[in-house]
């Protein structure tokens, strides 16, 4: 499995500066995940757009992830290499507690299934691979520029 | 349901209120593409009889649709056409806008809305999926379309719902009213917002969950970022996706292609404050694109200084800073923002609205209108006060306001004394922004548009070997541009009726759009750029059909005099006017268009597959 290969926890750093709101990142998740098709609500990744600034939203992998404690099937597994969770759809019951719970609404019902979560695509990202103005990012969870960057957000948002 | 296109039209008659679906067949749309090209079609179809309807009459249909790969993520393919008859022209008009309505429409599980008749009271329409309603919009009749916007996302509690409405200018039957969706996208030219406004249809919000399916969706990645890169290589996409289009005004100004005083001066000083390189000196700008793209030429503008200090909704396109600033004489970006924002809000296109206002200008300046016609406002060039209040009086049809908001034509004719001399138009609608004395090209395909995009054409881009051009040609001269025009014009068609923006498709060669176009419909072969130009002459002449049964003549296929006698007097494109005899004659020929009716000759529409309008317009 490529992410855990990769040796270290990665994760999507998505800079609002730098997210135009053009959503090409629903439009290759959605195409990538569902077969060919394109729609947003299908997508794993979503940008939220307001006058001030854009940011597309998905999983980031949290350590303890508040979904999955929240389950009250246990539907929610997450890899402790990768931190990505998946969702067992055979005990998912669709509740949406893992909605509330998370804290970046990163958790998204889909039309057809109960719910999805971004998966990183196994390590071949194909939403940070196409954003025209590379506002996403897959770094390592490790790296400085991670921290780094994280630093300017937070300063931008608190 | 095909792919990348849903083969369905909702249709909706606001006279009875019924609500009906109408299905479309591949055929069609390899004929007609979608989008404004195969609005077209669909009017012409409709309103078989143009020269006895008027534009407001209920019987004018009026069409939304989106392109072929609108909502397929196709870089830059975000748009949705608009088409009627034109209250401006008397032809098909045609306009197209960006954001992410057409997605979403797409989205819904529709290529497109078809609206005929005229409701009783304002109304709105409601598509959420495969839903369509027309519920009461008497509480929304008076509100511009910002506030119109805002109150239906929360009446309808979904705050993703995206909203094309008309402002108080569409509600007015303000000429040259347009279509606003999503606050800073309008669908300009044409006066589509008048024709809404004449329905009572006061907006279509649309809410969609369904997607749209690729056939190919490897090749079609593949091949869009190959369409990315492409795009973001060529020298303009760059500039604007930094600086948005007013970020080419530099260039425009150097070729002498940019109106200044009613378009009457070359070159000016007052320009150097327009552009958007100085706007982004003075203001933060946050990028809102459409959906797609990858250019960020459209953002929100928050000024930091200056009289005109504050947000506002979206920027002003090159074509606003020139006819809300340079055509009037007005150099402060701040005040052009504000009154951009405006023209949006009261849903006028902004274009026309700055060339009439222009207009007013001249004439007030040659006391051919007085304060006493104006209503006491001292009409003088260059005062941007003057420049919002009337903006405010034409949407509103306010005193003076309401002359002018029959645009420059009419208001001419109302006006009387030569005023005639100073209205430019072209069979009663503004040109784009750009003077045709700085690349006679331009001036061609004015004089010959049958909608509003294929008029929009220069040549100063140098050679286009796809287009069988491998010289650059003589700005100034009439050779070879007949050709030239014939060629852009289909061009225009391609782009509009695959729904990709000119801007988003700069430096991507017409094949590899085939190719992407093929890779999301499953159509083989992917279309050449043979069949490309025959798309481009089907739809130049049904359109230029539907013209002449609406009254169009020979004579009417001509420019202002002030671009055919009065040569600029400084700036890139001093001491020229536009040659348009030669080039027009060179024209008809090869469209083979007869010159004493200018009708597209019998043979000519036969071979396009138009055979019914052959033997309707020649027996």
């Amino acid at each position: 499995m490529g992410l855990k290969s990769m040796g270290t926890r990665m994760r999507l750093f998505i800079d609002p500066s730098l997210c135009t709101n053009c959503r090409i990142c629903e439009v290759i998740c959605s195409m990538t995940k569902e077969g060919g098709e394109v729609n947003p609500l299908k997508s794993r990744i979503r940008v939220v757009n307001t006058y001030y600034f854009n940011m597309a939203v998905t999983c980031r992998f949290c350590e303890k992830a508040p979904c999955v404690k929240a389950c009250p099937k246990n539907a929610l597994i997450q890899d402790d290499t990768t931190g990505v969770i998946k969702v067992d759809e055979q005990k998912c019951i669709g509740c949406d507690w893992c909605i509330q719970a998370c804290p970046f609404g990163a958790v998204v019902t889909h039309p057809e299934k109960m719910i999805v979560i971004c998966d990183l695509c196994e390590g071949e990202i194909k939403c940070a691979k196409h954003c025209p103005t590379k506002a996403i990012e897959l770094l390592p969870d490790s790296s400085l520029a991670y921290r780094k960057k994280r630093e300017v957000v937070l300063k931008r948002f608190s | 349901m095909g792919y990348a296109v849903n083969e369905v039209f909702l249709r909706v008659d606001l006279s009875t209120g019924k609500i009906a679906k109408q299905k479309f067949s591949q055929e069609i749309y390899k004929k007609f593409l979608g989008g404004s090209t195969l609005g077209s079609k669909i009017v012409y179809d409709l309103l078989p009889n143009p020269g006895s309807v008027d534009a407001y009459d209920p019987a004018n249909p009026l069409v939304f649709a989106a392109g072929l790969l609108t909502g397929t993520g196709a870089p830059g393919c975000c748009l949705y056409g608009v088409n009627a008859k034109s209250p401006l022209t008397g032809g098909i008009g045609e306009s197209e806008s960006g954001g992410h309505f057409g997605a979403e429409l797409k989205f819904s599980g529709y290529d497109g809305i078809i609206i005929t008749g005229r409701a009783e009271k304002p109304v709105y329409l409601y598509v959420h999926d495969e839903e369509a309603e027309l519920r009461d919009a008497s509480h929304l009749w008076g509100k511009d379309a910002h506030e119109t916007e805002e109150i239906l996302k929360k009446e309808l509690g979904d705050p993703q719902i995206r909203v094309a409405c008309i402002g108080q200018a569409g509600e007015n039957l303000v000429r040259f009213a347009c279509i606003t969706n999503e606050k800073i996208h309008v669908a300009g030219k044409g006066g589509m917002g008048a024709v809404m406004g004449s329905k009572k249809l006061k907006a279509i919000a649309v809410r969609g969950t369904k997607g749209v399916k690729i056939a190919n969706p490897q090749e079609f990645e593949t091949l869009c970022e190959k369409w990315r890169i492409m795009n973001m290589a060529a020298p303009s996409p760059r500039t604007i996706s930094e600086y948005g289009t007013a970020g080419e005004i530099e260039l425009f100004d150097f070729l002498g292609d940019m109106p200044i005083k009613n378009w009457a001066l070359g070159t000016w000083e007052g320009i150097e404050k327009l552009t958007g390189q100085y706007l982004a000196s003075i203001a933060d700008r946050i990028p809102d694109t459409c959906f797609g793209c990858t250019l960020k030429h459209r953002y929100h503008v928050v000024i930091r200084e200056g009289p005109y200090k504050g947000e506002y909704q979206g920027n002003p396109e090159y074509e606003l800073c020139a006819s809300l600033g340079s055509l009037c004489l007005i150099d402060d970006i701040g005040a052009v923002v504000k009154a951009a924002e405006l023209c949006d809000k009261y849903g006028m296109d902004g274009i026309a609205c700055g060339n009439v206002i222009a207009f007013a200008m001249e004439c007030y300046e040659k006391g051919i209108i007085t304060k006493e016609d104006t209503g006491g406002i001292e009409l003088k060039w260059g005062d941007p006060e003057v420049l919002l209040s009337m903006i405010e009086k034409i949407a509103k049809r306010e005193g003076f306001g309401n002359i002018l908001a029959e645009d420059v034509k009419i208001a001419a004719e109302k006006i009387g004394k030569g005023a005639a001399e100073f209205a430019i138009h072209v069979k009663g609608m503004a040109p784009q922004m750009h003077d045709p004395r700085s690349g006679v090209s331009r001036g061609l395909g004015d004089a010959v548009a049958t909608g509003m995009d294929d008029g929009n054409i220069s040549e100063w881009g140098g050679p286009d070997p796809e287009l069988g051009f491998m010289k650059p040609l003589d700005r100034f001269s009439p050779i070879s541009k007949a050709e030239y025009v014939i060629k852009r014009q289909a061009r225009w068609i391609w782009l509009d009726g695959i729904g990709a923006c000119n801007f988003a498709a700069m430096g991507v060669p017409l094949r590899l759009q085939a190719q992407v176009l093929s890779a999301a419909t499953g159509w083989q072969p992917p279309m050449s750029v043979e069949d490309i130009l025959k798309i481009g002459d089907r739809v130049t002449n049904l359109r230029r059909c539907f013209g002449i049964k609406s009254g169009w003549t020979p004579a009417d296929d001509t420019l202002p005099k002030r671009f055919l006698e009065e040569p600029k007097t400084n700036g890139g494109a001093k001491g020229i006017t536009v040659p348009l005899k030669p080039m027009l004659e060179e024209y008809y020929k090869l469209r083979k268009w007869d010159p004493v009716t200018g009708k597209p000759l019998k043979e000519v529409l036969e071979e396009l597959g138009l055979e019914d309008i052959a033997r309707e317009m020649w027996g």
